[in-house]
């Protein structure tokens, strides 16, 4: 577990909510995480269970309809509570590396001029001063042509490059946090492996702290520290990579099992059951219904967090490594697709 | 890579549901209920004939003996003559309306759903037609045909047509392709059996919202035409005319003669663009108007 | 046809031979297809047929008054986009109802509106009762000469010339019919551009654009007004249509001596050439604007741009 004091970023119970057709809908349900200097924390789940709801928690942009209504997110022992305190941490403090570079840069300004513009939002120098530190940012990234590069525009650019160019954006003020949300969806694997390789090691060679939202478990366990999985918008486990994956909460095993066959090529054995989708009626654990070890006391009351070894789970029952069916082979007659 | 849990995109948030435009709707269904009720019993409550003229009554305020909205240039009395001419007005927006979906629907059905060298021909036309300003190519025409209900609203219907065949084309050529189609045309219906079962009803909500909608343009377009000079003749009680008329005392101060007619031309207006925006939103809440 | 032209441009003293001599004078007394073959070819040659009514030149008189109607429209675009783009972006980007509900009730309002109407009730307000605007007849007041120019819009040529004093005085006089014209065309222009507002701020690269720190402000006034600008460029040339045709009974309203007003007074003298001359003017103005939006957009929005 971090010490607290040395946390750089600290969610302590978010709760959002959203505003549907049935009035308010919880999509965030005290949400625990934080990040360390000189890690990088992955949060994982599937869709629907508030990963990107998280990062946009962390950053303070919920959308229209969304709210925080309960929880703080602390950032370097600062309380982040109104947009106030935001205003000079964006793009400066904190980096963002978005999950579609190409639609995400904005189609009319050559990538050059939003890189411009957020290196000298951080540090006052003239245009020309800051093209020259936009092409040696993008340099060091290993872009070619970056002269090239920096006049055109996102939609004449591979995906891989905008997302060099994403992360010579989100490290331009050299930002202490890096919050990347799926920064590698879309792309091929060779590239993935490229961006997470540079990400990480821009990361942690400076002792900078990094969030990296994904849904791919693969690359939480080749590129991150710790992991927070998440589930119907709570997070279940909390803990090293490793711990995580080998025992403890039966979700984080259950997709664990998953991973695996697919690396070995076997087919997998599905989790039973659907994930809640938000706005459902969850009584007790939310992982119950699909759980293989639930009891009445799942069905009937929600876990508070507990310790269990180096981790953070949020079970009644959390599971020891010799107890768990072993991983990589059907043990229920009825396979459900994933 | 392995281990995909899903491989989906992350939540959108929800988007706030569109309210279902019931309000509008009874608004403007009201106001038109209640216009064509007080046109059409005019005859009943009327206490002024709004064809007689009475010259010592010239330009009397509104409220002076019993004249609500005044008397204009020739005595005549103008709420008299603004509730008859809600027939005139409404009347030529029926023409219009009925023209137009006579010519423009089967057009755009044809355009739609035949394609290919049909629907370039038709589109084509539908440009050349375009270039021209509603007003102006109304104007111009009716300069040359003369002046009258009938005439007015058929003008107008035709100069309308080209926004439905339009509407129309491309809500035929979305559902043209689709399963239900396909399979009557397999199971041997004709072209015309085809459009009037399956692509016409599909059509329908396009229809009626447009069709609401250009019973505004109408009023309006109808307004302005007599205002010109070459909608309906006078000394019928058209709104138009009336405005145009009644401007002549206006930097006298004599505004009632004007201002009231006008009025009548917005209330109707706004009715029919009431109705229309409610059924757009009730007819595909997503439609959405972009390049 | 109703009315005949030659008997009008004659007067009703005039002998029958010597509308005859009218008649042929203008070719009245050739058959109809004759006459419109006539005139075809003189359009080929740049030719519009002679006014009846003023006897000059169709296209003489078209250009004499081509540059106050041209005037007219863009102040009235001018006060369209004033109002309608700031008030639908605030409505599109604003999470509360009222905001929304009030641009839509402005909206519907206008496009309910006829522009003839609303210039008579400016007139009203304005000149009857408050007596602060000019008398609505022409561009400037009687006595003010114009100013010497080659734009031939005479606030611009005030303004070039460097004569304030003309520029108020035409200024005034433009402001009303502007106002008539432009607000009624403010309506589609809020409910598009809050549109395009709404759904912008949903796009992934508006999102970004935040997330890497934009100060509101400049999210707003860069990366909004520039990601609609192609959309506004497009529904301007879309209520130029409009315009066109309002500013036919606009002009009519504040006698203001356009190629709108020279169509009406035509059209009562059953002056044909000169009525076909105004339609067929509009028509290429309507043309070669599109035309010049296209080449707009392709510039304003790079992923149209040929690499």
């Amino acid at each position: 577990m971090m010490d607290s004091r040395s946390a750089l970023l600290e969610m302590r119970d978010v709760s959002v909510t959203v505003r549907g057709a049935g009035g308010e809908v919880p999509v965030l349900r005290e949400v625990a995480l934080d990040v360390g200097r000189g890690e990088l924390v992955g949060v994982v789940g599937e869709t629907g269970a508030g990963k990107s709801f998280t990062a946009r928690a962390v950053l303070g942009l919920l959308p229209h309809g969304a709210r925080r209504i309960s929880g703080s997110v602390v950032f370097d022992g600062t309380e982040l509570d109104t947009p106030r305190a935001y205003a000079n941490l964006r793009g400066t403090r904190m980096g963002f590396v978005p999950q579609n570079p190409r639609l995400s840069l904005d189609p009319v300004f050559t990538v050059g001029s939003q890189l411009v513009a957020v290196i000298r939002r951080g540090r006052r120098m003239s245009r020309t001063h800051a093209r020259k530190r936009g092409v040696a940012l993008l340099t060091g990234l290993g872009v070619h042509e970056p002269e090239r590069v920096m006049r055109s525009y996102a939609h004449q650019l591979s995906g891989g490059l905008c997302q060099r160019v994403c992360i010579a954006i989100a490290l331009a003020n050299d930002p202490e946090l890096v919050i990347a949300d799926e920064p590698t969806t879309g792309l091929d694997v060779t590239v993935q492996r490229q961006i997470l390789d540079l990400l990480r090691s821009q990361l942690v060679r400076d002792g900078r702290g990094g969030l990296l939202i994904t849904h791919d478990l693969g690359v939480i366990a080749t590129w991150c520290d710790r992991v927070a999985v998440m589930y119907a918008g709570r997070v279940v486990a909390i803990g090293p990579v490793a711990d995580v994956l080998r025992e403890g909460h039966p979700y984080a095993h259950g997709l664990k099992g998953i991973a695996v066959a697919l690396e070995q090529g076997v087919e997998p054995v599905a989790i039973p059951g659907t994930v809640p989708t938000p706005g459902d009626r969850i009584e007790g654990c939310a992982f119950a219904p699909r759980c293989a070890v639930a009891t009445d006391l799942c069905r009937a009351d929600d876990p508070a967090p507990r310790p269990y070894g180096d981790q953070l789970v949020r079970c009644h029952h959390p599971v020891a490594d010799a107890q768990l069916p072993a991983v990589g082979h059907p043990t229920r007659s009825e396979e459900v697709e994933v | 890579m392995s281990g995909e849990v899903s491989s989906t995109a992350p939540p959108r948030t929800p988007r706030p549901r569109r309210r279902t435009g019931a309000r509008g709707l009874a608004l403007g269904v009201g106001i038109l209920a209640t216009v064509l009720l007080a046109t059409l019993l005019a005859p009943l409550y009327l206490p002024f004939d709004p064809l007689e003229a009475n010259l010592p009554d010239q330009y009397l305020p509104p409220g002076t003996d019993g004249h609500l909205f005044g008397t204009d240039r020739s005595g005549f009395d103008i709420f008299s003559r603004v509730v008859y001419g809600a027939r005139y007005d409404l009347l030529i927006a029926l023409i219009a309306i009925a023209v137009a979906l006579v010519v423009g629907v089967p057009l755009g059905l044809l355009a739609g759903y035949r394609g290919r060298a049909t629907d370039t021909v038709i589109s084509r036309l539908l440009d050349v037609f375009q270039a021209f300003p509603l007003l102006v190519l109304a104007i111009a025409v009716l300069g040359a045909f003369g002046r009258g209900i009938w005439i007015t609203g058929v003008v107008i219907g035709v100069v309308s047509a080209p926004t439905f065949v339009r509407l129309v084309r491309e809500q035929t050529r979305t559902i043209r392709d689709r399963m239900f189609v396909e399979a009557a045309r397999c199971s041997g219906f004709t072209e015309v059996q085809i459009m009037r079962r399956y692509v016409l009803p599909a059509n329908l909500g396009v229809i009626y919202t447009q069709a609401a909608t250009s019973a505004a343009w109408a009023i309006l377009l109808a307004a302005a035409l007599g205002f010109v000079g070459v909608g309906v003749p006078a000394p019928l009680p058209e709104w138009g005319y009336m405005i145009s008329t009644g401007t002549e005392g206006l930097t006298r101060g004599i505004w009632w003669t004007s201002v009231f007619p006008g009025l009548a031309i917005v209330l109707l207006a706004l009715a029919f663009t009431l109705i229309g925006e409610s059924l757009s939103r009730w007819a595909d809440p997503r439609r959405r108007r972009s390049r | 046809m109703p009315g005949d032209p030659a008997k009008i441009f004659a007067g009703s003293q005039a002998t029958d031979t010597a509308i005859a001599a009218i008649r042929a004078q203008f070719g009245f007394d050739k058959p109809l297809g004759v006459q419109y073959l006539d005139y075809l070819a003189g359009l080929a040659r740049g030719d519009l047929g002679t006014s009846v009514r003023t006897g000059h030149g169709v296209l003489d008189d078209l250009t004499g008054r081509f540059p106050a109607t041209i005037e007219l429209i863009l102040a009235a675009l001018i006060v369209a986009l004033a109002i309608g783009v700031p008030l639908g972006v605030a409505a599109g980007a604003s999470a509360r109802r009222g905001v929304e509900r009030f641009a839509r009730g402005v909206s519907t309002l206008g496009v309910s509106i006829p522009e003839f109407w609303l210039g008579l009730l400016l007139i009203v307000v304005f000149y009857s009762s408050l007596d602060i605007a000019p008398a609505p007849v022409g561009r400037l007041d009687i006595g003010v000469p114009a100013p010497d120019g080659v734009t031939g819009l005479i606030t611009v040529d005030a303004l070039l010339a460097g004569d304030l004093e003309v520029l108020g005085n035409a200024a005034g006089h433009l402001l009303l019919p502007a106002l008539a014209l432009g607000l009624p065309a403010a309506a589609p222009i809020i409910r598009l551009s809050a549109e395009a507002t709404a759904s912008l701020l949903r796009s992934d690269h508006l999102f970004y654009t935040r997330a890497i720190g934009t100060p509101p402000h400049v999210v707003y006034l860069k990366h909004v007004l520039r990601n609609i600008a192609p959309i506004v460029t497009t529904m301007t040339a879309l209520i130029f249509g409009f315009l066109v045709g309002g500013a036919v009974v606009v002009e009519e309203v504040f006698a203001w001596p356009g190629v709108g007003l020279y169509a009406i007074d035509s059209l009562h003298y059953n002056d044909y050439a000169a009525v076909q001359g105004f339609v067929l003017l509009a028509a290429a103005v309507y043309i070669l604007l599109f035309l010049a939006v296209d080449l707009v957009n392709t510039y304003l929005d790079p992923r149209k741009r040929l690499t």
